[in-house]
């Protein structure tokens, strides 16, 4: 039998208050959702669980269950306050803590993210919505349509700025899929993300929110846009570039880079501090906001490495993949030169020859390709491997998905030119590698 | 003053908190206090979660941005992300769950079959992550004191929190070396019924973590929480005793505290005090002192409050040197951060006139039976403070004692700290998973449990042939079981014995920081020794620096010195060498000889060794031939 079934024959679920005996002493507590399905797991009246293992209680009785606690958070938004948006896709930033039963659980409700952080409620006045509620490690192509038109459609409305809380593990797709799907972006949109979830006392989520509120009530920058930590100190937030950040740490709260980029702007709120480091930042302009968000769906993104083999790349030609970004080793390079990797060549140049868009970047990640500097990469340019020049693998994935998805036939004309900073023609000095 | 403590209705239980060296808790780095400058410097605001708050206005939100900024300092080479909040924790440290398991089944007490780490919540900044991590382990056990059963309650698992370095108005400074450390808190019911028993208790438990082997030492190492009743007084939780010699004294002058108190509530009853008697006005005086010779009040803003009736007993003495009036002072230091107040049962003094007190006198309208309060400060500060003295008096007018957590003094005082939390706010730690504990291993631990040291005393005797003298000092010692796994290698034990005791005591007076000496350093050094690494007579030399820099691996400690020791003992065959072919002319000038074989041994070992080593080598063998 396992915990469910033991309890359902007690007519126990969790909340229920029970006394249990187990190896001959007796336990009281209140049942909480156990974890594994060979033990029950009571908190005690000292505030900690512990777990009995159904095999040793000889007996378990049930006196009723524990009243919900339920607070009702009372608060009063002050009017006149510029209005910020705030939408939810889900992720790390939208857990919250119940401790009657001990669980981290997910909420997307205005109250709760003013919770978080009462000092927004002097900057801005916040609507809240909730859009999804999925772990960013779980976005696909059709919730991109759905925050892409959100957003659109926020932007006909007279709100200072957007907020997306998002899971930081695709947050930069994200970024980057908005910046190509929402043309002319009226206002300032920040993605905002979480590394350490807000179930904690010591979250970033506040900090993170707090400067994008800060920001946002105070910029004339309009674009797509992410916030977050600049260093693992609170204070000091960046605002990064929709199309050049990526992820490069799992857990540290400064994880989000520019790569091949600088910051547009450093924000703390606690010192009443924005600073611009890009002086031509994106700002809001006549043109027409305009909604492109069809997304190829068969398009891949592949890493080479020592070793390759053709049949890999054959499979995108025989599942007829519209598009294949390589994140190649170094300058651009592909396994593809010496006799036993001529296959991996001809099998690119056949996927190339069937119709599908091969892009080159690299997994160095910081950088440029080059498609002259080395035979091995003007071999490959050859055969029509386009080199995407510093951008990024993740948004060179997400740029040509949307090449294709909005104008298939000129897809590869798009591709190449710079729609959304995702490309720089320069390297200047100050591109650091970190 | 002696007391009939059964008479009293003395109750009192321990929580007794035990640093391990096992490593931390929940990473790979070591647990080592440092007071080397830190090269890890940063910074967090701390705040409620969400859940916690039930309402938010404008003085929420006041509080909210008074809040401390919290500075955390930390140490590249042993503190990492995870103490700072950076990594998610890694699994539970085995030897400190082995170790825990250790101490629980010694005492009897019942082992959960599935343990949860849980996260309680603390925004005080000690800890990065706003929780503390901490595990119930087991539950009903009990310790024999003097024949008296006492009752165990609960045994836990848990970490350490950081260390304050600096303490400002706007923020705190802690250091992240201590945050992580295994802490066992092991909690007592409240069986204790005398002072004395009570230091007895403290002192068991201290023996019982000290038998694992693996309780850390040095100052703060362990540390003991008191709870104190009696009868219609009120249980009182004394923090942070660190000294187990005060224990006893301890409880006797918090018995004294209560006991004054009830006397205190007694008279207020008599004068026919009633609670809304203290609701009074709270006046600025600040005019009074423009000219003040008292450099608390002169040209500040100053008020006060008239407390009815309460003349004399303000001052009156609770606690060694601690009046009444000391009693408010330090509830408004911890409610206020203020430094203290002026009483009128004190003054004149401090500067204050006879003439300044006759002016308060009048402005506040007091008789001769009123006592006063002055507080100088921030306008806003005063008058919070002035509300908490208020609240007080009449709470000792209700209760006459108040249930509280208080601080305990290097005096064996204490003094208001907070009042006792609620239940604490607990759920759990979704980074780890449940720890399943299993039958079979437990009862492992169970036939190897550390020896009691009456076991140990008839062991070192009998079998080993210790001297009692030795023997006695042993059974005590934190390197016990590591002597007796020795012993059963085959080493000698009256050998390892003295390396332990006496050797350690002499490193200890030439500086080492011998506290720092684990069994496991113990065992690389003697795996050293065995693998000719090192000889013999140079292990305590190694113990000496190691100690003072116990993140060095000792492979690099050895070669750091310089006398890797199969030089050392190569050198002492070429040195012997060279003494035996000079014999007839060390015959001759004795200890003299030294300079004149001095320039042929460093001829041979130049660059292998250094010439102090030599010098030393050379004397010995000298000593030697002239013994001969």
């Amino acid at each position: 039998m396992d915990a469910d079934s033991f309890l359902k024959k007690h007519k126990l679920s969790s909340g229920s208050k029970v006394e249990l005996i187990s190896k001959g002493e007796t336990f009281s507590g209140v049942l909480i959702p156990s974890l594994s399905p060979e033990t029950v797991q009571l908190k005690l009246s000292s505030g900690y669980n512990a777990g009995f293992k159904l095999s040793e209680i000889t007996s378990i009785k049930g006196f009723g269950e524990i009243k919900k606690e339920k607070t009702e958070l009372k608060i009063i938004q002050k009017k006149g306050l510029p209005k910020i948006l705030v939408l939810h896709t889900g992720g790390t930033i939208a857990s919250k803590v119940d401790y009657s039963l001990g669980g981290v659980t997910a909420s997307f409700a205005p109250e709760d993210l003013i919770a978080l952080v009462p000092e927004i409620t002097e900057l801005a006045e916040i609507e809240a919505k909730q859009i999804s509620n999925i772990m960013s490690e779980d976005m696909t192509f059709n919730y991109y349509k759905k925050i892409s038109k959100e957003l659109f459609e926020a932007m006909q409305k007279k709100y200072k700025g957007i907020i997306v809380a998002h899971g930081t593990d695709t947050l930069a797709y994200s970024s980057a899929a908005m910046s190509f799907a929402v043309e002319n972006a009226g206002m300032p949109v920040l993605f905002v993300g979480s590394q350490r979830s807000p179930d904690r006392p010591s979250t970033d989520a506040a900090e993170n929110l707090l400067n994008a509120v800060y920001f946002i009530s105070k910029t004339d920058f309009a674009g797509i846009a992410i916030c977050m930590h600049e260093t693992i100190s609170d204070g000091n937030a960046v605002i990064l570039s929709g199309t050049k950040t990526r992820k490069m740490h799992t857990s540290r709260r400064d994880a989000f880079k520019p790569i091949n980029d600088i910051p547009i702007a450093r924000v703390n709120y606690h010192k009443n501090l924005i600073e611009y480091l890009k002086n031509n930042y994106s700002k809001k302009s006549n043109k027409k906001t305009e909604l492109k968000n069809k997304f190829e769906e068969k398009i891949a993104l592949m890493k080479l490495r020592p070793n390759l083999l053709p049949e890999e790349i054959d499979f995108y030609r025989k599942q007829k993949y519209k598009g294949l970004i390589l994140e190649g080793t170094g300058m651009g390079h592909a396994p593809s030169n010496v006799k036993e990797n001529l296959s991996n060549y001809e099998a690119l140049k056949k996927l190339i020859n069937s119709g599908t868009i091969v892009v080159m970047t690299s997994q160095c990640i910081y950088g440029r390709v080059y498609s002259e500097v080395y035979t091995n990469l003007r071999r490959l340019a050859e055969i029509g491997v386009i080199f995407a020049e510093d951008m990024l693998p993740e948004t060179a994935f997400i740029k040509l998905s949307w090449c294709l998805g909005n104008n298939p036939k000129k897809a590869k004309e798009i591709f190449l030119q710079n729609i959304a900073g995702e490309f720089n023609e320069r390297t200047p000095y100050e591109f650091k590698v970190e | 003053m002696e007391y009939d403590y059964f008479k009293l209705g003395l109750k009192v239980g321990l929580e007794v908190h035990q640093q391990l060296d096992t490593g931390k808790l929940f990473c790979s780095c070591p647990c080592i206090l440092r007071e080397d400058a830190p090269n890890i410097i940063f910074e967090r605001n701390l705040r409620p979660t969400a859940s916690e708050l039930n309402s938010i206005d404008e003085a929420a939100l006041n509080e909210f941005k008074k809040r401390k900024k919290f500075i955390y300092q930390g140490y590249a080479d042993s503190t990492c992300l995870v103490e700072a909040d950076c990594e998610p924790p890694h699994e539970i440290n085995k030897l400190a769950l082995k170790t825990v398991f250790e101490v629980a089944l010694m005492v009897n007490a019942k082992i959960f079959s599935e343990l949860i780490p849980m996260r309680k919540i603390v925004i005080d900044g000690s800890n990065t992550s706003g929780f503390q991590r901490t595990t119930l382990i087991a539950q009903n056990g009990e310790i024999i004191v003097n024949g008296k059963k006492i009752r165990v309650e609960a045994i836990v698992l848990e970490e350490d929190a950081s260390r304050i370095i600096e303490k400002h108005p706007e923020k705190i400074i802690y250091r992240l070396d201590r945050l992580g450390i295994p802490l066992i808190e092991f909690t007592t019911a409240p069986d204790i019924n005398s002072p004395e028993e009570a230091k007895l208790v403290a002192k068991e438990i201290g023996s019982i973590m000290r038998r694992t082997g693996k309780a850390k030492r040095g100052l703060g190492s362990i540390r003991q929480d008191l709870n104190v009743s009696i009868e219609n007084g009120a249980r009182v939780e004394l923090k942070g005793v660190q000294d187990l010699e005060l224990i006893d004294e301890m409880v006797k002058r918090e018995i004294q505290r209560q006991i004054a108190l009830l006397e205190l509530r007694k008279e207020m009853i008599e004068k026919k005090l009633i609670k809304t008697d203290f609701d009074s006005e709270i006046i600025e005086l600040s005019s009074l002192f423009n000219e003040s010779e008292c450099k608390f009040l002169k040209e500040k803003t100053v008020f006060g409050i008239k407390l009815k009736k309460l003349k004399g007993l303000i001052g009156k003495e609770v606690q060694p040197k601690r009046r009444f009036g000391t009693e408010l002072a330090s509830v408004v230091k911890a409610k206020t951060g203020l430094k203290g107040l002026l009483h009128s049962d004190e003054l004149p003094a401090y500067g204050v006139t006879e003439k300044e007190v006759k002016e308060v006198n009048s402005l506040l309208e007091c008789t001769h039976e009123d006592a006063f309060i002055m507080v100088s400060g921030e306008k806003e500060t005063i008058l919070t403070a002035l509300n908490a003295v208020i609240e007080r008096v009449k709470l000792t007018l209700d209760k006459g004692v108040v249930s509280e957590t208080r601080n305990a003094l290097e005096d064996a005082n204490s003094e208001y700290l907070r009042s006792i939390s609620s239940s604490a706010r607990m759920y759990p730690e979704t980074d780890l998973l449940p720890i399943n504990v299993e039958e079979k291993q437990l009862n492992e631990l169970k036939k190897n449990l550390p020896l009691t040291e009456k076991q140990r005393m008839e062991l070192y005797l009998s079998e080993f042939k210790l001297s009692e003298k030795l023997a006695n000092q042993m059974k005590l010692s934190n390197h016990a079981r590591f002597f007796e796994k020795k012993v059963s290698e085959g080493f000698n034990a009256t050998m390892i014995a003295s390396l332990l005791l006496d050797g350690l005591i002499g490193l200890k007076r030439k500086g080492a920081e011998t506290d720092n000496i684990s069994d496991k350093m113990l065992e690389e050094l003697f795996e050293a020794e065995k693998n000719n690494l090192i000889s013999k007579d140079v292990m305590l030399d190694f113990l000496l620096e190691w100690s003072k820099n116990p993140l060095l691996p000792l492979n690099e400690l050895i070669s750091k010195q310089g006398l890797n020791s199969m030089d050392s003992i190569e050198a002492e065959k070429i040195i012997k060498k060279i003494v035996e072919e000079k014999k007839d002319l060390i015959k001759q000038n004795g200890m003299r000889s030294v300079s004149a074989l001095m320039g042929e041994a460093m001829k041979q070992l130049k660059g292998k060794i250094d010439g102090k080593k030599i010098n030393e080598l050379l004397k010995k063998e000298i000593n030697e031939v002239m013994k001969q």
